[in-house]
């Protein structure tokens, strides 16, 4: 039976918890108390989750806006190249110049090369978007790392040799595979990012080192450049969403490819650091996978 | 309020701290088996010794029942035996007495006997079974033995019952047997129901209504209670309860009355349970102590993530649960054994006499209360350690790193370590120093008067209740004068009964000895009762003008021995001639505890004795009530002897009857005026003196003649005395050095465990040491200059408390014991100190040797 | 809403000559599921300040309220049972248990508070920090890295409403400390926890989502 006593402490309790006021009356060893405690902690995350709710909605509008500014500049291009396309185009067809043909191929390639990135951007939002509501799921399990190097050092190549970067891995690779717990196909999309990250702030006919290294709990990609790196201050705000390093504004590439890397590498126990510039000359990363 | 449940977890990190200590708490373990061995060992001995007294009064009194109602009819019986207080209930049915001279000092009654009243009568047939034919009869052995038969169950014998003044003759078939004790009041010789019904059927009248003056045929009937608490009160309630008639007799077995054990015993137990709490003590609180300051760290960590101090003094008392569960029933055990091997050589020295002398009762209080003692003590001692454990600071904890722990609690450490040294020293000092001053010979002076003293086995025996005050016959007198070597002897005869005076005798005595302050003191604290006061008792004087006392005849050897305070003629010898003209009398004074003395007739003083001579003696019958009549024998018709009092004399302990009034006169006539006073009979006692190269011999021979010839006579010798009490002091030596030795044990162990722990904890202390350049003999030499301290303390306080002791205590105890000479020692100390120097100068290397044997390196990471 | 406040915080030693000030007025404010390093050097107040909001010391002035609760105004087995409940703490010197295994010694707060083990969320914690092999050991048997990790179990497993680390790593090498680090950081996102860690590295500071630095008992 509950004591009178009791009953009214739980009334009140409620009240409290209504106007926003409860705390804790008292900490002994009674059950009461225990209880109380409890309910401060119920009452702290139900806080905490519309407290999430609300970032949540506040990070959609972000979200928006950022998609809006972000495809305006590659949109406002396509537009302009394909009216100057236009202008030319006719302009060839009264003077039949061979000039307004290399124009035209510029602006065509132009026009291709805005659309990529616009690909990349719409696909990657929409890999974000499906990350973070859970439509894909990230399934770690038992992978090779060396393959995983392999496969990311494969795909942004062709980039790197237009540039004439090259590639260094550390040999041991082959002699003692690595083996982490991670989802294979968004690793790599994660590591790619990095590694087009790396190609892109490399200067030309540099040196791109990729090293791994292993403790108890991780396995880490070490991804360094002979890039300018990036300053301490810069250092924890580089993976928020369509971040790009002041002194980077110019080149081509989207803030988002970071942020999706760690977005991956956290649903899988992994995380992602970057050493910053004061530490060492160029710019490394290392994404860290749970073994 | 309901709490919450974490008793769970509590008690799992209790017994998980011991399981992951073990070495430290097994120490524990071993402390607390000490402790309640000694507690255990005492209550093992004393426990025995009191239920040994116990025994010995129930089977004195024949009986282990709580009560029992006497001269019970059939009809009554049945009346009471079905009530709801009785717990057990049984009877049995007088028949009558054996008949036979050679019983007269081993009276022996005949029943019949129910089986369970047999048993709890002591008369159970150990051998055999009860009699159930009707010429079947059980009996002692002692009985059988004085009878002259085999003790072989169907033996055939001849015997004779009285029953009601008529004798009885017939054959009997021994059934069985029981061992007999001669401390019973009298032998029982049980007979089939058969023959009961034959010979004294039962009554089946009360017996007011009886027409007979018989004790046939009457029914003893004995009971249990539920308790043995108030016997008294529970049978009173019985009789009215069952309607009973209020004049029935009935007895309670006294030995249920309140445990008789004497004032100076119980101050030795109460000694030794103090000094046994202190031992205990001081090595369980002080091991508790040292586990909780290497624990300290776990406290407090403990208490950082949300223990609680209660929390925290509940594992700790958990901890001592669990402590006390194994090592108290190790310790009870072991005690148990230790206190059954002391037990019989102290049973020896007591004044009981059982068939199961110096065997271990055991009962379950006695062990109850050993290990309740030892709880405490166990509960008491972690306590200040548990307060301690539950006030750590979680901050003081995360900066504690290694053992340069508070110095100030090193103090206390210290002193509880050189205090249980010291007790033991202190203890074996005092016992040595006593037992060494044992001499016998002044103190065997007042006990022994001559070199032999023989008389009945009876006779000096504080346990028997039957005293035989005249067997030394002219025969054995004869058979003592022709052995070789005799030189003296003395005979010694009594008749106790009233001394008279006349009219002008009881005045001086009133006017002189009653007024004395000493006299006065006495009585009144003689008489406890309210409602009798001195002048009651005086009325009670006046009314009689009598006085308790013996009348004694001495030959002229006994006499020598007097001591003689004051004579007729002003000399201090009493002439022996002159005495044993026939006009002479010696009186003895009055004395409190020999510590003060009042005359009470002086030297010319004219006194009057009558004749107990057994030809005056008149049976006369008195009715007491309307129920019967009592039957008393009269001197009145004896001749009355006046004689002058010769000499005021004190009589030693050695030759004297030993039961006594508070208040007595003896007079000692010369043998021959006696022996024509109160007509021939044997002696109480006589003395012998031998020459001293025919002792031996003469030994020899009474030795003999005691337990062949004549098992009643006993005799005691100078040397025999002697060995007796040596044999006191050496069981007090022994039992002395045996508790030093525990103790001593005790104090190693707690020296031991502090040195032991502070060399762990300041391992790393140490280490540095060793490591910026301490050689290892520099270090062990730091560490004995450590035990060095420790010994200087233990020497210096030991020495001082033992010489308080020994003038104190150990003084009192020799005057008051008598046979020890008291002086000043402190050898046997001093005599130890060097071994307990060695053993505390080489703990601190033992422990150091074993630590160095791991690197430098090692113990430098020890956190 | 900040689960933690900590309002003008001063810790004095000793007095005239000799005083020291450990403390000297410093007020921070930790909102849930935040990750805060403080930072500074040793001598510079910030294990005094961690003991001031665990509630192991009591400062010389200021207030300390955590989730709501000034515990300035707690006492002895109170502010005990308001630790065991509320503050998880995770030590330069591991502080486990020495006689009790990895599981009981990471279920202990639970426990102490007479609580059933929530034996799900014990058993994924457990699994993010790789402990599921070593349960039943004791902890003496375990590497410095795997009994910080017991230790960092042990604060998630009560739910608490925020873990104090104090210098985390600072017994562990340099491999074994990012793993504790990453371990810290990971499971403290995962789990939604409030993080106040202090550390004399910047490096390791960097793990934390936002750095205090503390100088001389003043936060700069």
């Amino acid at each position: 039976m509950f004591s009178n006593k009791i009953v009214e402490r739980l009334d009140q309790m409620l009240d409290d918890a209504m106007n926003g006021t409860f705390t804790e009356s008292n900490y002994d060893e009674s059950k009461l108390s225990r209880l109380e405690s409890k309910w401060k902690d119920f009452l702290g995350t139900s806080v905490l989750s519309n407290q999430n709710l609300e970032a949540e909605r506040h990070r959609l509008e972000q979200f928006i806006s950022d998609i809006s500014h972000q495809t305006k500049t590659p949109m406002t291009n396509i537009r302009m190249y394909t009216e100057l396309m236009c202008e030319e185009v006719d302009n060839l067809r009264e003077h039949e110049n061979e000039a307004s043909v290399v124009k035209i191929k510029k602006y065509a390639e132009e026009i291709a090369r805005q659309n990529e990135r616009l690909e990349f951007l719409i696909d990657s939002l929409t890999k974000l978007s499906r990350l973070e509501s859970g439509t894909l799921e990230v399934v770690a399990g038992p992978s090779s790392i060396n393959e995983l190097v392999k496969s990311g050092i494969a795909a942004v190549k062709p980039k790197a040799e237009k540039k004439g970067l090259s590639f260094v891995t550390s040999d041991r690779e082959d002699k003692d595979p690595v083996t982490a717990s991670f989802d294979m196909k968004w690793t790599l999309e994660a590591l790619i990012n990095v590694l087009d990250n790396a190609v892109k702030y490399s200067p030309e006919c540099g040196r791109i080192e990729v090293a791994l290294t292993e403790t108890e709990m991780y396995a880490a990609i070490h991804v360094i450049d002979e890039g300018s790196g990036i300053s301490e201050e810069d250092a924890t705000k580089i993976f928020g969403r369509f971040f790009r390093g002041s002194e980077v504004q110019q080149d081509d590439g989207v803030g988002i490819g970071l942020y999706l890397t760690r977005e991956i590498l956290s649903k899988e126990d992994g995380y992602i650091k970057v050493v910053s510039n004061d530490k060492r000359k160029g710019g490394e990363f290392i994404l860290y996978l749970r073994k | 309020m309901r709490k919450v449940n974490n008793k769970k977890v509590i008690s799992d990190l209790a017994f998980s701290g011991i399981k992951s200590n073990i070495k430290k708490y097994i120490v524990l373990i071993g402390a607390v088996i000490l402790t309640t061995l000694l507690f255990s060992s005492l209550f093992t001995v004393g426990g025995s010794l009191i239920e040994e007294t116990q025994i010995a009064t129930m089977r004195e009194i024949g009986t282990s029942y709580h009560a029992g109602l006497k001269y019970m009819s059939m009809p009554e019986y049945e009346q009471v035996k079905g009530d709801k207080g009785i717990k057990d209930i049984s009877y049995c049915i007088i028949v009558g007495y054996l008949s036979d001279d050679r019983l007269n000092k081993l009276p022996t009654e005949v029943y019949y006997s129910e089986e369970q009243n047999a048993k709890k009568c002591f008369c159970y047939p150990e051998v055999g079974r009860l009699p159930e034919k009707e010429n079947e009869i059980a009996t002692s052995d002692l009985v059988l033995e004085k009878l002259g038969v085999p003790a072989v169950v169907g033996s055939t014998f001849k015997a004779d019952l009285l029953i009601d003044g008529e004798v009885v003759s017939k054959e009997f078939v021994l059934s069985g047997y029981y061992r007999g004790d001669r401390l019973a009041m009298a032998q029982a010789a049980l007979v089939s129901k058969e023959l009961q019904e034959k010979l004294a059927p039962v009554r089946m009248i009360t017996y007011p209504e009886r027409e007979d003056n018989s004790y046939a045929g009457w029914m003893s009937v004995n009971m249990d209670f539920k308790n043995n608490f108030n016997v008294e009160e529970s049978i009173i309630a019985l009789i009215d309860r069952t309607g009973l008639r209020q004049d029935v007799d009935y007895g309670i077995n006294y030995a249920y009355a309140g445990y008789d054990i004497d004032l100076s015993m119980a101050v030795v137990c109460g000694l030794m349970l103090i000094t046994f709490f202190v031992a205990g003590y001081l090595i369980i609180y002080n091991i508790f102590d040292i586990n909780i300051i290497s624990d300290m760290q776990e406290y407090g960590l403990l208490k950082t993530i949300g223990t609680t101090g209660k929390q925290l003094k509940k594992i700790v008392m958990k901890r001592a649960n669990i402590i006390s569960l194994i090592g108290i029933p190790v310790g009870l055990l072991m005690g148990v054994g230790v206190g059954s091997c002391i037990l019989p050589f102290i049973s020896d020295h007591m004044a009981t006499m059982t068939v199961d002398k110096g065997s271990v009762h055991f009962n379950i209080l006695f062990l109850a209360g050993a290990a309740l003692f030892s709880y405490l003590t166990v509960i008491i001692s972690a306590g200040r350690p548990c307060r301690k454990a539950s006030k750590v600071s979680p901050i003081e904890v995360l900066r504690y790193t290694d053992g340069s722990e508070n110095s100030r609690k090193k103090g206390g450490k210290h002193t509880i370590v050189i205090l249980s040294l010291s007790l033991a020293l202190i203890i074996l000092n005092g016992v040595i120093g006593l037992v060494s001053g044992f001499d016998v010979n002044e103190f065997v002076k007042s006990d022994v008067v001559a070199d032999f003293s023989i008389q009945d086995a009876s006779l000096d025996s504080m346990a028997a209740s039957f005293h035989e005050t005249d067997s030394v016959d002219e025969d054995l007198l004869e058979k003592i004068k022709s052995q070789p070597g005799v030189t003296d002897l003395g005979n010694i005869y009594i008749s106790t009964f009233w001394q008279e005076f006349s009219d002008e005798n009881w005045e001086q005595i009133e006017d002189k000895f009653f007024t004395d302050e000493a006299v006065k003191e006495c009585v009144n604290n003689w008489y406890t009762d309210i409602n009798y006061s001195y002048d009651d008792c005086m009325n009670d004087f006046r009314r009689s003008k009598t006085m308790a006392g013996n009348t004694y005849g001495m030959g002229e050897f006994a006499v020598s021995k007097l001591k003689v305070v004051k004579t007729i003629d002003g000399t201090d010898t009493i002439d022996w001639e002159k005495f044993n003209s026939g006009d002479y009398v010696l009186a003895t004074r009055w004395t409190s505890d020999g510590r003060y003395y009042a005359d009470i007739v002086e030297p010319g003083d004219k006194v009057q004795i009558r004749s107990h001579d057994p030809k005056y003696a008149k049976l006369v019958e008195e009715p007491i009530n309307t129920a019967g009549v009592t039957t008393y024998t009269s001197y009145d018709d004896a001749p009355v002897k006046e004689y002058e009092v010769y000499a005021v004399v004190d009589i030693p302990q050695a030759m004297i009857y030993r039961l006594s009034e508070f208040i007595e006169l003896d007079y000692i006539l010369p043998e021959s005026e006696y022996l024509s006073l109160e007509g021939d009979k044997g002696a109480m006692r006589t003395l012998v003196d031998v020459e001293d190269d025919k002792e031996a011999a003469f030994e020899g021979w009474i030795k003999d003649y005691t337990s062949s010839e004549e098992p009643d006579m006993s005799y005691t010798s100078k040397e025999s005395v002697i060995a007796e009490y040596k044999s006191l002091s050496d069981t007090i030596g022994m039992v002395g050095v045996v508790l030093a030795v525990i103790l001593g044990l005790i104090g190693l162990m707690n020296f031991a465990n502090t040195m032991v722990t502070s060399i762990i904890v300041r391992s790393r202390e140490l280490a540095v040491l060793e490591a910026v350049g301490m050689t290892g003999v520099q270090l062990k030499h730091k560490l004995m200059k450590e035990g060095f301290t420790y010994f200087l303390w233990t020497m210096i306080v030991s020495l001082i408390l033992s010489s308080i002791l020994n003038v104190t205590a150990i003084r009192f105890l020799a005057d008051e014991l008598g046979m020890f000479v008291w002086r000043f020692t402190l050898m046997p100390e001093i005599c130890c100190l060097p071994l307990i120097l060695v053993l505390i100068i080489m703990i601190p290397v033992i422990a150091f040797n074993r630590l160095s044997k791991r690197s430098i390196i090692d113990r430098l990471r020890v956190e | 809403m900040s689960i933690l406040v900590a309002k003008h915080l001063k810790k004095y030693y000793g007095e005239g000559e000799t005083l020291v000030k450990a403390l000297d007025d410093v007020s921070l404010q930790v909102e849930r599921g935040e990750f805060v390093s403080i930072i500074g050097t040793s001598g510079s107040g910030k294990s005094t300040l961690l003991h001031m909001l665990g509630g192991l010391d009591n400062p010389t002035s200021g207030k300390v309220i955590i989730d709501d609760k000034d515990i300035s105004g707690l006492k002895g087995d109170k502010l005990c049972i308001f630790r065991r409940r509320k503050i998880g703490f995770i030590f330069q010197s591991f502080n486990l248990v020495p006689s009790i295994s990895v599981y009981d010694n990471i279920t202990l707060p639970i426990r102490l508070d007479g609580k059933k083990v929530d034996k799900a969320f014990v058993k994924n914690v457990i699994d993010t920090l790789g402990l599921e092999n070593k349960l039943d050991t004791i902890p003496a048997k375990l590497s410095g890295g795997q009994q910080q990790r017991v230790a960092i179990a042990r604060a998630l497993a009560s739910k608490p409403a925020i873990i104090l680390a104090d210098e985390p790593t600072g017994n562990l090498d340099s491999k074994t400390s990012l793993d504790v680090l990453g371990l810290l950081g990971t499971t403290g996102k995962k789990f939604n926890q409030t993080i106040v860690m202090i550390t004399h590295n910047d490096e390791i500071a960097q793990m934390a989502d936002r750095t205090i630095r503390i100088e001389d008992g003043h936060i700069v």
